[in-house]
């Protein structure tokens, strides 16, 4: 995840919380101030729409263990490609660094496209 | 007896290669890093001088496995398939390339690279199926199977296909990114008669054991094999992807009960015959074709299929080499695709292709699309990134 920045540790109210590529190393120690936090230090503003997505990704992950497409999340959040793209910088690694999750593996770019 | 001794073709060429060092600078990985140890003749010398597992493991986990040294060697020797089994040797003593190793165990369990359970491929495929019919106003017929039932992919109802039935394998990147080229593949088929089945225990074309070794590279043909056997299609149908449809043709296609097809190969016939109209649509310009390189240097080319099929619906478009077989990797193969390679591949292609313009860039195959997106995205490069059947998607 070359284009998200993540640092090794945060602290977050007086507590130090360790991090590899955004997830946190103790996976019970995510939460939307983490995600707020992490948003801030890649430069993207926690909109409505960002906590909405992290969220429901968050929640995805919890189920499912891999990150949504991002047709499935622009299908089931009513929220379109473009919405998308400019709320997480045009960056899919961004959307799973602010989860908490790893981004899923293959042949894929981590890069959002409005196509 | 050394490890090596178990990579019989890797120590043949080893031994075969006269150091004439053609291979050197055409090499995509001695490109990226400047270092002989990453060229095909330096790997072959490693290999030769029974390197450490450590320092065969450097060098060969950098090999793109482009086969573009088989093609400048005036011997015709292949490091990637040399690659292929020194990555095998190291595999079976507990040195896989690690996102190569992931890659392969989410095939293993969900029969697809990307991880995902059957569920999120039929999420995936409804919500792809539902644009279908904004865009083109036609519902598609799309099926899934999860190894004992149907379900009409929109509505999930259990429905078997009526018609004349098509097995397609995506990538899986085109059901997850790609996916313009995904709603390609089932318009398309449809068009042309089929009944689209698409498995969700195996959803995709590519097979990463390749790039880990034997053992798992025939697992995963496998599945494929198994998959056919269970649905029984008229046709099977492999999507864009160079390194599968290597694979796919030498251990699976032979074997398969049905014909087993590339849906370029598939469409261009079609095309030809007067069966699918193609027509004009606007593309950025230049557009610039590019062959993966398992299309022009893999074992069953697929060369003129894709230039006659974007000839028609894009009209002039731009080679970058003189050659086909000539081409240059994107640096993704080989499992480099992996986000801690992206460094490199940025700095490859600000060398390799400084100077090109790009208006769209036309590479149809998983690996190639991912890798130009992420550089062009890192770059600043504003172009668009296809492959031939989401262009087919937009002109028919």
């Amino acid at each position: 995840m070359t284009d998200v920045r993540c640092p090794n540790a945060v602290v977050l109210a007086g507590r130090r919380i360790e991090l590899q590529n955004c997830v946190p190393k103790n996976k019970e120690e995510w939460s939307l101030e983490l995600a707020k936090l992490l948003a801030e230090i890649n430069g993207i503003k926690f909109t409505d729409t960002v906590r909405r997505v992290v969220e429901y990704v968050r929640n995805f992950w919890q189920q499912y263990e891999v990150c949504p497409p991002a047709s499935v999340i622009e299908s089931d959040l009513g929220v379109d490609k473009k919405t998308l793209l400019e709320a997480f910088g045009g960056s899919y690694g961004a959307i799973c660094a602010l989860a908490g999750v790893e981004p899923p593996t293959g042949c894929l770019s981590q890069v959002l496209s409005s196509t | 007896m050394s490890d090596v001794d178990k990579a019989p073709y890797a120590l043949f060429v080893a031994y075969a290669c006269t150091r004439c060092r053609n291979c050197i600078e055409m090499c995509p990985s001695y490109i990226a890093t400047g270092e002989f140890a990453n060229t095909p003749m330096g790997r072959l010398q490693l290999v030769r001088r029974r390197a450490t597992p450590d320092e065969l493991y450097r060098s060969f986990s950098l090999c793109a496995m482009c086969k573009r040294c088989a093609y400048f060697c005036p011997l015709g020797l292949d490091v990637a398939e040399a690659t292929r089994q020194i990555r095998g040797v190291l595999t079976a003593a507990g040195r896989p390339v690690s996102y190569v190793a992931k890659v392969v165990d989410n095939f293993l369990r969900h029969g697809n690279n990307v991880g995902m359970p059957p569920k999120v491929v039929a999420m995936a495929a409804r919500a792809l199926a539902k644009k279908i019919i904004q865009e083109k106003g036609a519902e598609p017929r799309l099926y899934l199977f999860d190894g004992e039932r149907y379900v009409e992919a929109l509505s999930g109802a259990e429905e078997r296909p009526r018609g004349i039935v098509a097995l397609l394998f995506p990538s899986s990147s085109d059901l997850f990114e790609f996916e313009e080229a995904f709603r390609g593949y089932v318009y398309l088929l449809n068009l042309l008669g089929y009944d689209v089945v698409l498995s969700l225990r195996v959803t995709d074309t590519a097979n990463y054991g390749y790039y880990l070794g034997a053992e798992h590279m025939r697992k995963i043909a496998g599945m494929y094999l198994e998959e056919i056997r269970r649905v029984g299609p008229h046709i099977v149908v492999f999507g864009e992807c160079g390194h599968g449809w290597h694979v796919f043709t030498r251990l699976v296609a032979p074997e398969s009960p049905r014909p087993a097809v590339h849906i370029h190969q598939l469409l261009f016939r079609a095309y030809s015959r007067g069966e699918l109209k193609i027509r004009r649509v606007e593309a950025r310009r230049p557009v610039v074709y590019m062959d993966p390189c398992n299309y022009s240097r893999g074992a069953s080319p697929i060369v003129t299929e894709p230039r006659a099929l974007l000839k028609a619906a894009v009209g002039e478009y731009v080679e970058l080499w003189k050659n086909p077989r000539e081409s240059l990797c994107c640096l993704g193969g080989g499992g480099l695709i992996a986000p801690e390679a992206m460094e490199l591949a940025v700095k490859y292609w600000e060398k390799m292709y400084r100077g090109v313009e790009f208006g769209t860039a036309v590479r149809p195959c998983a690996t190639c699309k991912a890798q130009l997106r992420r550089v062009f995205h890192a770059l600043g490069v504003q172009a668009d990134v296809a492959g031939v059947v989401d262009l087919l998607y937009r002109a028919t």
